[in-house]
């Protein structure tokens, strides 16, 4: 019994964490209509952020909130160079464009920090908390607090706000809005950098539990594509929910079949629900996104 | 007619002389640089049926040419059939997984369909990587037969360019002949607008899946032929990046076109051993290259040029008689519009 | 010229609890021109949607010749002699004039690997007639000096015309007509009107669903008037232009228009 709950507090911790890289990433899809692949990339630029701040004697809290505004500043020089003069290109072509991104940080990443894992320690990471015989690390909690703050806060940034109301009409119909007044290319800029932003945090959030390495991103990346297919595209509760199912797919997989086939079972699940519902699991009924 | 007659007779003979010139390479590193090459031009041609022709996404093609590596390594090493048997067998198993991957794919469009090709190819070099009483794992699978043509050894790289420089072109060839046919006309209509290929008839759901079929059965058919010539396969041959490269091969050369994911290749190929001066900035200048070519060239370099050579000629023409057909149009459109 | 040929049986569509066509019963006979009026927002389009099969209709079913249709795939219309246009014209414009009429070919066109891998001489007959068909088709419609154009350098009732070229290349018994004269001038209206005549002639029965009450008064042979998703009217052109509930359900005014 022990064990099961084990297993879905590890699951939820981890949820937690794909929800927020699959937030920024539903974020900028809804926004620019990009399947982002270079997500997870903002996710190791804002762990190595955290890890090279930390080595600067910074404490942890400040370190995590420089990097989150170095993966900020990185997502807008790269939105200004790949993604902005594609704007009115094709889906496939901004998709493409952000694989060639995804190859050169993580390659660029490689040849200044070198392959080598790198481990980040902070007060936090070594306590756990016991009760009732479950064990979880404080990060982890930590990670789960900060990740629900900041969903929720997206969600009233979008839902309540003024700017947000601009997004979504971005978002709904680009030349409408424009027409409107509500000045598209701009917000598409904002919400990309705040998209990315916010997977800066997961990576500064992560990095205590898992070592820091080049090539960490590419499977966040590949998870937050799944929450967010599994929530609906564009789809704020979705993301939440989504994460929270994949981390406990995850981690189930993990206790009971084995670790090496966690992707394959996940990628399996997502099938699934493509297959009964192509629009995800929380989407409303709506029409497709032309 | 006599022109594009010209024009085939031209290929047909440019194909041979490849054929028989690759016999006399001496450079063995350039060699296998061109046999690689020709394997991933395949490769390339496969994707393009589903990228270029029918519009659908295709981010898990390594799959495809993993599970044609593998059926070919597996039933070689472990039950001792023939290599030309299991090429058979490799490529129809791999034409039933794009059938098979296509049933639920076909009725997702856009990122979704890339997302879940993506997923198909994560769920293939997972399987690679852990079943390892049937693929070996990570350290794949070794001592794959080196087939044997009519008695020659294809075990020399020589002889194995020929050989598949013959497929290429022969591939080219069908694909050309499709593409020209009922079918290459279904496809890019439902390319290009579903609800057109509904009301004249096309059965798009069925066209989709051959699409995904044959693409499937021909990348597993460049499988083969790499498990046949490497001798040696492993999973981290067929990953994500992989697919990925496969994918930016098409694009970067112009999908949609013969030419293009063969020219892809062949810069592709090229940029590869130029960038290999750099040592390890060679693949952060493959990624910048990558991106400042979907930038600046976002229809793909085959036909930028094909259409930046057609200006120029009818430019020309244009100087030398004054346009006629035009004229009387644009009057007639700005009334109706 | 009474002969059946289609029958709508109690069709229905409703989008989300809202009923945008309620129980429409007509018959289409044969070799007629059909007028479908209606004021915006009447159901024409989900009605004529669903006849061309890309709605499935939430009740009721429609008869085709013998076969009883209820949940039909669209691609499955086409074969049973069905074809329509677009009031926002479909296109593929990218291809030029010809191969877009050869799409419409693609039912009776050899798809078998072997013929076509080959080049069999079964397979180039069926070719050149399907390219002798659509020749001719841009030989009827007056297209012949833009067969090798693009769609996209075409005027916009040329590509009415090579819309209803490809719809014809199908070879329908029925053809569906979704406001072909809509952004058109008055002389190119007269022009379309004169092809719809000209298709009727061929044998071809056609449903019209136009806007413009003038061109679809002169050339139906019935029309049906549909408001709020229902039928309210059926009838000869004159019976309609004095039916009560038409004048009504278009404010009078513009039934003279």
């Amino acid at each position: 019994m022990t064990e099961l709950i084990q297993i879905i507090v590890n699951g939820m911790a981890n949820g937690a964490l794909y929800a927020l890289i699959a937030l920024g990433l539903t974020l900028i899809y809804g926004v620019m209509n990009l399947s982002n692949f270079a997500q997870g990339e903002f996710a190791m630029i804002g762990a190595f952020g955290t890890y090279y701040f930390m080595q600067m004697h910074m404490n942890y809290l400040m370190a995590m909130i420089l990097s989150l505004i170095v993966a900020g500043l990185i997502g807008f020089v790269i939105h200004i160079l790949a993604f902005h003069p594609l704007r009115k290109s094709e889906p496939l072509n901004m998709m493409l464009s952000s694989l060639g991104v995804s190859v050169l940080l993580v390659n660029l990443s490689q040849y200044l920090f070198s392959p080598n894992p790198k481990v980040v320690s902070n007060s936090f990471s070594e306590d756990s908390i016991q009760a009732f015989g479950v064990f979880l690390s404080q990060q982890r909690i930590l990670i789960v607090i900060v990740s629900l703050i900041l969903c929720g806060f997206t969600y009233w940034l979008l839902e309540r706000s003024k700017f947000g109301r601009s997004v979504r009409a971005a978002s709904l119909d680009p030349d409408t809005a424009t027409l409107y007044g509500i000045p598209t290319n701009r917000i598409a800029f904002i919400t990309f950098v705040f998209g990315v932003a916010l997977t800066g945090i997961a990576g500064g959030l992560t990095a205590p539990i898992y070592n820091v390495y080049p090539t960490m991103g590419i499977s966040l990346t590949l998870k937050a594509f799944v929450v967010v297919v599994l929530g609906g595209m564009g789809n704020i509760p979705g993301a939440i929910m989504g994460g929270f199912i994949v981390g406990l797919i995850e981690s189930f997989s993990a206790g009971y079949v084995s670790t090496a086939f966690q992707d394959v079972i996940v990628f399996s699940a997502l099938f699934l629900v493509l297959i009964i519902k192509p629009e995800g699991i929380l989407s409303k009924v709506q029409g497709e996104k032309v | 007619m006599t022109k594009t007659r010209l024009f085939y007779t031209a290929i047909t003979i440019l194909c041979i002389v490849c054929s028989i010139a690759s016999l006399y390479i001496q450079n063995l590193y350039l060699l296998r640089v061109f046999i690689l090459a020709a394997i991933t031009a395949i490769l390339a041609l496969s994707v393009n049926i589903l990228v270029g022709y029918t519009g659908q996404i295709s981010l898990g093609h390594a799959g495809f040419f993993g599970i044609g590596a593998y059926m070919v390594g597996i039933l070689n090493v472990n039950y001792h059939i023939s290599f030309w048997l299991c090429m058979v067998i490799a490529v129809l198993f791999s034409g039933l997984m794009g059938l098979i991957l296509g049933l639920p794919t076909t009725k997702l469009k856009g990122h979704f369909l890339g997302i879940a090709t993506l997923g198909f190819g994560v769920i293939v070099n997972g399987v690679l990587n852990n079943w390892m009483q049937v693929t070996g794992g990570p350290q794949g699978i070794r001592d794959i037969e080196s087939p044997t043509l009519f008695t020659i050894p294809l075990e020399y790289g020589n002889f194995f360019l020929g050989f598949i420089v013959a497929c290429l072109s022969l591939l080219v060839l069908v694909i050309y002949l499709l593409i020209k046919s009922p079918i290459g006309r279904a496809w890019s209509c439902l390319k290009q607008d579903e609800i057109t290929a509904y009301v004249t008839g096309i059965h798009v759901y069925r066209y989709k899946l051959l699409a995904f079929t044959i693409s499937g059965s021909i990348a597993g058919f460049a499988g083969s032929l790499f498990a046949g010539y490497m001798t040696f396969i492993s999973p981290d041959t067929f990953d994500l990046n992989q697919s990925i490269s496969i994918i930016t091969t098409v694009i970067l050369g112009g999908s949609g076109t013969i030419a293009g994911p063969l020219l892809g290749t062949a810069l592709l190929a090229f940029l590869n051993e130029w960038l290999r001066n750099f040592d390890e900035l060679r693949l952060v200048i493959y990624g910048i290259i990558l991106v400042a070519v979907i930038v600046f060239i976002p229809e793909g370099i085959y036909p930028f040029f094909k259409n930046k050579v057609i200006s120029i000629f009818s430019k020309r023409k244009k100087a030398s008689q004054p346009n006629t057909s035009i004229e009387p149009h644009a009057g007639k459109d700005a009334v109706n519009e | 010229m009474n002969e059946q040929i289609m029958k709508v049986n109690n069709i229905s569509v409703n989008f989300g609890g809202l009923w945008a066509v309620k129980s429409i019963d007509m018959d289409v006979k044969k070799n007629e021109i059909l007028g479908v009026m209606g004021p915006n927002g009447a159901g024409k389009s989900t009605f004529l949607n669903v006849l061309s099969g890309l709605q499935q209709p939430s009740e009721g079913y429609l008869v085709i010749g013998t076969q009883k249709i209820s949940q039909s795939k669209p691609w499955n219309m086409a074969k049973l002699g069905l074809s329509r246009s677009f009031q926002t014209v479909r296109l593929l414009p990218e291809l030029n004039v010809l191969d877009n009429i050869l799409i419409g070919g693609h039912m009776d066109a050899e798809k078998q690997a072997w013929d076509i891998l080959f080049r069999t001489k079964k397979y180039r007959q069926r070719e050149k007639e399907l390219i002798s068909r659509a020749e001719n088709l841009i030989e009827t419609l007056e297209l012949k000096d833009k067969k090798y154009e693009k769609i996209s350098k075409l005027s916009t009732e040329e590509r009415r015309r090579v819309e209803i070229a490809r719809s014809l290349m199908t070879q329908p018994n029925i053809l569906l007509l979704d406001e072909p004269c809509a952004g058109l001038s008055p002389q190119e209206t007269e022009e379309i009107s004169k092809l719809i005549l000209k298709i009727k002639e061929q044998g071809v029965t056609v449903i019209l669903v136009e806007h413009n009450v003038k061109m679809i008064m002169s050339l139906s042979d019935r029309i049906v008037v549909l408001d709020h998703g229902q039928k309210i009217a059926e009838g000869t052109p004159d019976e309609i232009a004095k039916h009560e509930d038409v004048i009504k359900a278009y404010l009078g005014g513009s039934v003279n228009a």
